[in-house]
């Protein structure tokens, strides 16, 4: 009776086991099926960048005789060559007016949408909802309508070819995306701090100065990277609003250079871009948290 | 709170109040003025009617073929990016080693591709003697005419948006990486199979794809830096995508009454899919954050 | 003067009435505690009187002047909030000084008033910790320390010990005591727990569901409740409340008491003969406390009505210093409390003596006590 008994469960244990091991060996296959995937993908996804960096270090006529990444020649001239440009002024004056452009629409931004999403997150007041739905409208709104209007606005106050079109909008909270995300960030805090505060004497100021944005400062930083990569990036409105060349950022500098010629250098142009790129990337790269944080939570959680 | 005044609040978002008003709200109502205007900033706007509209529908060209490449455009590039985002991201989500460098490499084309220094890198790659050909070359292919050739062309900036998969994958990682793990052993013991659980569990928990493809739609409806400096919207206007239409117009032919009506025609396109998006939300929508909160 | 008034306070959400016109007086000096139930807006009146919801009727007056519209850091007041909100990113010693630094006051006094709170509360080592580094009952002294800091008119506590364990909490509950005795600052002081209420309190105001059931003493609102929620909410275990009938006969009022074994019990009314008259022959609550319900030997002295009886104990409770029993009278089950070393069983019938003087009567339709 009782070998019976173990006979059937040894084999029911050996069922297992040859299930299991089954399972083990489809699970190693789809990993390494994983594995394989990403890889070719993220190959194919880099090797543009890649390819980028490498050109700039070669001659203009190795870039078109050679698809491997690196120099067989590597020089410097299209970076020094392109950085004097063909116009009187070098990238150098490109790169501040880009810095000059970025930097007060960075912190436009930050001072405007804290103090907008301090007002949503903690007061009730009269049109609340009503300014609620306007903000979401707002992020959800093309903004293609509104550019025509706003540069004949720009035109009448006289702020046509000047970086005025580009910092005002953002230091009005113009950036609605900002606002949702401090309120976010703000509704996960508990209020007993701030109402501490008030009791110690604090008005709603001083709530904000001295307790709010201590604490929302992981939340202000993801603000400012964004807000530095989407302007770093800007390519319509310093197109559409300046004129002056001494005073186009690094994008529109990119574009005349490749207007001027036609067969121009492209070892000077790329060695540019590759340039024109570097702060993006090395901002990523030294805040890659805060960035990876900050999307997930605005786009989840909103 | 005690000694607070009621309109205190709106003393805070008073930047924002100040800012609706003159750069979105007034702009808004002059824009739609405009439309029914001929207005060349030399003389005051003159009321035409509806004759920039007419003019549009019935006698523009222009407008047809740049109408049919954007709805083509936006049509093909957004569902194809949020599957492929959403394959990486399926990928993605497991205990794999390297997880942050594959996630890095994904995203980071998605915060430098809508820069004009890397549509020059894409002028250069697909150039007749440039990158692509050069790779198709040694795998023994004939090299393509991309820039001469209106599909080609098209498939240039549909790739470079493509590209930028990345930030949509990573808003999708986060969301499966969200989803409670008991539901997949749950239905493991109920006997799903691995497409079904991915169906009925995951599919449906992701509202995220959602939001995503409004806010996608909306930025393809109104890509601009690629095919401007890429392919100059042609050839023969074959990437002629509407904001180049336009920018033309109001920029270089100052016909703002003109430019405004077609503005608003692209408005209303876009408005009328994302409310059409909303109401069909309703049947396959879950909000998975309803129930927590 | 810090004398605290609330007169006919009252609070709406809405269409929805959280405190129901609240009147409390409470003198220069009080622990007045506000103790009751989830739910029944004490912490919503405690926050009125700081100044961090806003009154929607009814006025308040600290020091005798109206602070409705004043806002929390105008009134005199000072807070110890339930989860201490010490500023997170701030040191001991700059939460301390935090209001001080506000009015701008010179640094030689503010490190002079921060040495002497941080005496007083024994916190001199951790001043220049983070919140996050400290413990409980650290961060505990420390809210008391900043809210002592301002130097108030009126301390407020909301629910302070309720994140503590058990035997920090006891410790702290002595430490609050001691320190009102050294301040004599007013103290308004909200708590669920009924115990707390009975040993801080000079004053205790009960509340349920926005309204207010009873303000007195701990000794009044023990032995005199307003009314049976008062006499079911205070004091551990609960008094006990049993449903009769008032009868009169020669002798004079008494209740009857069914017992499962045996004839029903007779108890005679001791006091407040005079308004329980009106209600004789009439359905009665009557209550007594489980230490009003001994055994014969342990039974107070002093008392001078005490009836007798033999009863059936159900269930023996031993809680180191006393032993409860469980018995049923009248239907229901009943609570005595019998010294530790009583030899009782559960099973046996044992006698048990009735202080009729701690009796009281209430009116089953008003719920209110008659005497």
């Amino acid at each position: 009776m009782t070998e019976h008994a173990l006979a059937s469960l040894s084999a029911e244990l050996d069922d297992v086991s040859l299930a299991r091991s089954r399972d083990l060996r489809r699970q190693r296959i789809t990993t390494v099926i994983r594995y394989t995937v990403l890889t070719l993908v993220g190959l194919i996804m880099i090797y543009p960048l890649v390819w980028l960096i490498g050109a700039s270090f070669k001659t203009n006529s190795e870039i078109f005789a050679n698809p491997g990444f690196w120099p067989q020649n590597p020089t410097i001239d299209g970076y020094i060559k392109g950085w004097k440009t063909s116009t009187p002024y070098s990238f150098g004056t490109f790169f501040l007016n880009t810095l000059w452009i970025v930097l007060p629409k960075m912190i436009g931004t930050a001072i405007s949408c804290t103090a907008v999403a301090y007002g949503f997150a903690r007061f009730e007041f009269p049109f609340k909802k009503l300014l609620f739905a306007t903000l979401i409208a707002t992020l959800l709104l093309p903004n293609v309508v509104t550019r025509i209007p706003q540069y004949l606005l720009f035109r009448d106050l006289g702020w046509l070819d000047t970086f005025l079109p580009l910092w005002v909008p953002s230091a009005l909270a113009g950036d609605a995306f900002f606002v949702f995300m401090l309120v976010q960030f703000l509704r996960a805090i508990p209020r007993d701090m701030e109402e501490a505060a008030r009791v110690d004497g604090a008005n709603t100021w001083q709530v904000l100065v001295f307790i709010i944005i201590p604490l929302l400062m992981p939340a202000l930083i993801s603000v400012c990277l964004f807000q530095f990569m989407w302007t770093m990036n800007d390519f319509l409105g310093p197109l559409i609003y300046i004129s002056s060349v001494e005073k186009f950022p690094v994008s529109l500098a990119l574009k005349l250079s490749i207007d001027t010629t036609e067969a121009f250098e492209w070892n000077r142009v790329l060695a540019m871009s590759v340039l024109a790129l570097t702060p993006a990337l090395a901002v990523f790269f030294l805040a890659q948290k805060y960035f990876i944080d900050g999307i997930s939570a605005g786009g989840i959680k909103g | 709170m005690s000694g607070d005044s009621r309109y205190l609040g709106l003393l805070y978002l008073s930047p924002y109040i100040l800012g609706l008003l003159v750069f979105t709200t007034v702009p808004f109502v002059i824009s739609l003025y405009l439309s029914f205007t001929d207005y060349n900033l030399m003389s005051a706007p003159i009321f035409t009617g509806l004759d920039n509209y007419i003019r549009l529908f019935t006698a523009d060209r222009t407008f047809r073929k740049s109408l049919w490449v954007t709805l083509l455009y936006v049509f093909t590039t957004v569902p194809l990016k949020l599957a492929f985002a959403l394959f990486v991201a399926v990928i993605l989500n497991s205990k794999l080693k390297f997880i942050n460098v594959f996630r890095t490499a994904f995203y980071v084309p998605s915060i430098l591709g809508g820069s004009i220094a890397i549509a020059v890198l894409w002028r250069y790659m697909f150039a007749d003697v440039g990158l692509v050909n050069m790779g198709l070359g040694m795998i023994g292919l004939e090299p393509v005419n991309w820039f001469g050739d209106p599909v080609n062309a098209l498939f240039t900036i549909t790739l470079l948006r493509l590209w930028q998969f990345g930030s949509a994958m990573v808003i999708f990682l986060a969301a499966l990486q969200s989803i409670d793990k008991s539901l997949y052993e749950a239905a493991a013991i109920d006997g799903a199979g691995k497409w079904k659980s991915f169906v009925h569990i995951t599919l449906p928990l992701i509202t995220v794809i959602f939001f995503n493809l409004i806010m996608q739609m909306v930025q393809a409806f109104q890509e601009f830096n690629g095919p401007y400096i890429i392919t100059q919207g042609g050839p023969l206007k074959a990437t002629y995508l509407l904001p180049i239409y336009i920018y033309d117009e109001a920029f270089k032919r100052f016909d703002m009454g003109y430019a405004s009506a077609i503005a608003w025609v692209l408005f209303v396109i876009i408005m009328a899919l994302t409310l059409i998006a909303f109401w069909s939300s309703r049947h396959w929508v879950y909000y998975a954050g309803d129930k927590r909160s | 003067m810090a004398r605290l008034q609330l007169k006919n306070l009252e609070k709406d959400y809405g269409s929805f009435r959280a405190v129901h016109g609240i009147n409390l007086d409470v003198e220069d000096g009080e622990f007045m505690v506000l103790v009751g139930p989830s739910g029944c807006a004490k912490s919503t009146t405690l926050r009125m009187i700081a100044g961090l919801e806003q009154v929607t009727g009814g006025e308040i007056r600290i020091g005798g002047q109206l602070v409705n519209d004043r806002s929390p850091g105008d009134r005199g007041i000072s807070m110890v909030f339930q989860n201490y909100a010490l500023y997170p990113h701030m040191k001991v010693k700059k939460n301390l000084s935090f209001s001080m630094r506000l009015k701008r006051r010179p640094t030689t006094e503010i490190d002079a008033e921060t040495d002497k709170v941080a005496d007083t509360l024994e916190i001199g080592a951790l001043l220049e910790r983070l919140p996050k580094q400290l413990s409980g009952g650290q961060a505990q002294r420390v809210a008391v320390g900043r809210a002592l800091i301002k130097k108030p008119q009126v301390f407020l506590f909301d629910e302070p010990l309720s994140n503590l364990d058990a035997k920090l909490r006891v410790d702290m509950r002595t430490e609050i005591k001691r320190l009102h005795q050294r301040l004599k600052t007013t103290i308004v002081y909200v708590t669920h727990d009924q115990i707390e209420a009975m040993t801080l309190a000079s004053k205790i105001a009960v509340l349920k569901d926005g309204v207010l059931q009873q303000f007195g003493s701990p000794a009044e609102i023990y032995n005199n409740p307003a009314n049976m929620f008062v006499a079911d909410f205070m004091g551990s275990p609960a008094m006990n409340l049993l449903a009769c009938t008032l009868e009169k006969d020669a002798a004079g009022l008494s209740v009857s008491l069914a017992r499962p074994h045996g004839d029903p019990i007779r108890l005679p009314v001791a006091k407040g003969r005079e308004q329980l008259e009106a209600h004789a022959g009439r359905q009665i609550v009557f209550g007594i406390r489980p230490e009003a319900l001994t055994d014969p030997d342990g039974a107070d002295r002093n008392a001078k009505a005490v009836a007798e009886g033999e009863c059936l104990i159900e269930v023996v409770e031993p809680a180191g210093s006393d032993t409860f029993a469980v018995t049923k009278l009248g239907g229901k089950e009943v609570v005595a409390r019998l010294r530790a070393d009583a030899h009782i069983q559960a099973g046996q019938t044992a006698r048990l003596a009735f202080n009729l003087d701690k009796a009281v009567f209430f009116d089953p339709k008003t719920q209110l006590r008659i005497a």
